[in-house]
């Protein structure tokens, strides 16, 4: 052992001999501590502290997760009644003889010209008894007759015209009388409004404006696109 | 807990280790710079007494309570260092003007430099020199190789040399 080794021994034992514990009131305090409640407690927080972070952690990641993978709320799959018409098509303005007044529905703008939509119900030379609703796009300001410039390759466009409440309609599209955005449905007299939805849900509010013959004319905002799918008499 | 079973001549109860390591328990906490060594001597036996019935081999009890001392002891200083944020502060390591007056003056430089040192090289000269520990039972104290308690121990001597040598009136 050099030197400074026998004087660090002799240093350290010089220190520790300043800590002279009184050994029985240690042993009375050691038995006091091996029987405090407190360390149960302690011992649940050394693990229950890091648990709970740890659970909240996951759950806030969790209901994160849930809040971004959560998509609208389901559509109202039963909300009111189903839909069906049959597509309005193409019809030669020349075989039609226009029965009811005109409709005006909408103006909007084409490539050239701007253009108002009508509404109408028609039959046809080749088939008078077969009642039609149909949407022609006229130029705006121009009178509504035979001699005006179709708009497009589907103007007009007709479809039969049923015995249900909704009778007919026709749903706008690009390059059609009707623009996109657009739906218009000749329903029964006893209908004044309804609501239309789509297939996600999207509600539409089908308002009136004008009547063909017998019936109601209304005219609907919907999502451009996405065809109402049912309906709902308000 | 505590008392011998009859026949049980031969194994130490409770009471017995803690009357025989109590002291030493205490001071070893106080040597490595913890304010509070009898707390931390006391914790080392209240964690004893909770696996005292799952011991099988109660010759190893002084190791035990030798490495929850020095991992306390740790832990307290570390607590120590950033409650002050200056290790070099440490109250447990001032010397009381009576035991100035004692311990001699080489002494109280070897003390301050200790202080110095990293944590674990104070740790294996305190082993070494106070508790007279083999090289096997420094490592296993430790947690550590014995290659690295022997690297350990030089570089700490070489240190306390150096420390003793810059101070005026160092090592002599």
């Amino acid at each position: 052992m050099t030197d400074l080794e026998r004087k660090l021994a002799e240093a350290l034992r010089g220190q520790a001999g300043e800590v002279t514990p009184n050994l029985d009131a240690a042993w009375a305090e050691q038995q006091r501590r091996q029987h405090r409640p407190v360390r149960r407690r302690r011992r649940a927080a050394v693990w229950g502290a890091p648990l709970a972070a740890v659970l909240a952690v996951l759950t806030s990641v969790l209901l994160a997760t849930q809040l971004n993978t959560a998509q609208a709320p389901a559509p109202p799959a039963n909300t009111g009644e189903p839909l069906t018409l049959v597509q309005a098509e193409y019809q030669a303005l020349g075989e039609l003889k226009v029965v009811s007044t005109p409709v005006r529905l909408t103006e909007f703008a084409g490539q050239t010209h701007a253009w108002t939509a009508y509404a109408f119900t028609a039959t046809t030379v080749p088939a008078p008894d077969q009642a039609l609703f149909c949407i022609a796009a006229v130029p705006a300001g121009d009178p509504f007759d035979e001699s005006a410039s179709p708009y497009g390759t589907k103007s007009p466009s007709c479809a039969p015209i049923s015995s249900g409440t909704v009778r007919a309609g026709a749903v706008g599209e690009t390059g059609g009388p009707l623009p996109p955005g657009k739906a218009v449905y000749l329903v029964d007299p006893a209908v004044p409004a309804m609501q239309v939805f789509d297939a996600n849900g999207n509600l539409g509010e089908a308002r009136e404006v004008g009547v063909a013959g017998a019936d109601r004319v209304l005219l609907a905002e919907v999502r451009p696109g996405a065809s109402p799918v049912r309906f709902r008499v308000s | 807990m505590g008392e011998s079973a009859p026949g049980d001549l031969g194994v130490p109860t409770f009471h017995d280790l803690f009357r025989e390591y109590f002291g030493q328990m205490t001071r070893l906490a106080h040597l490595l710079g913890a304010d509070d060594a009898e707390n931390i001597a006391q914790e080392a036996f209240v964690k004893l007494h909770q696996r005292w019935d799952t011991l099988t081999d109660h010759s190893r009890v002084a190791g035990y309570l030798r490495t929850t001392v020095v991992n306390m002891s740790r832990s307290r200083t570390r607590h120590l260092r950033v409650v002050r944020r200056s290790p070099q502060e440490r109250p447990s390591d001032e010397l009381s003007a009576e035991v100035r007056a004692v311990a001699n003056w080489e002494h109280q430089h070897l003390r301050a430099v200790l202080t110095r040192l990293s944590r674990r090289q104070r740790e294996v000269l305190v082993l070494r020199y106070w508790l007279d520990l083999s090289t096997a039972g420094i490592a296993e104290t430790l947690g550590i190789s014995p290659g690295t308690v022997k690297a350990t121990t030089h570089h700490a001597m070489e240190n306390l040399r150096k420390h003793l040598g810059d101070d005026p009136g160092g090592e002599r």
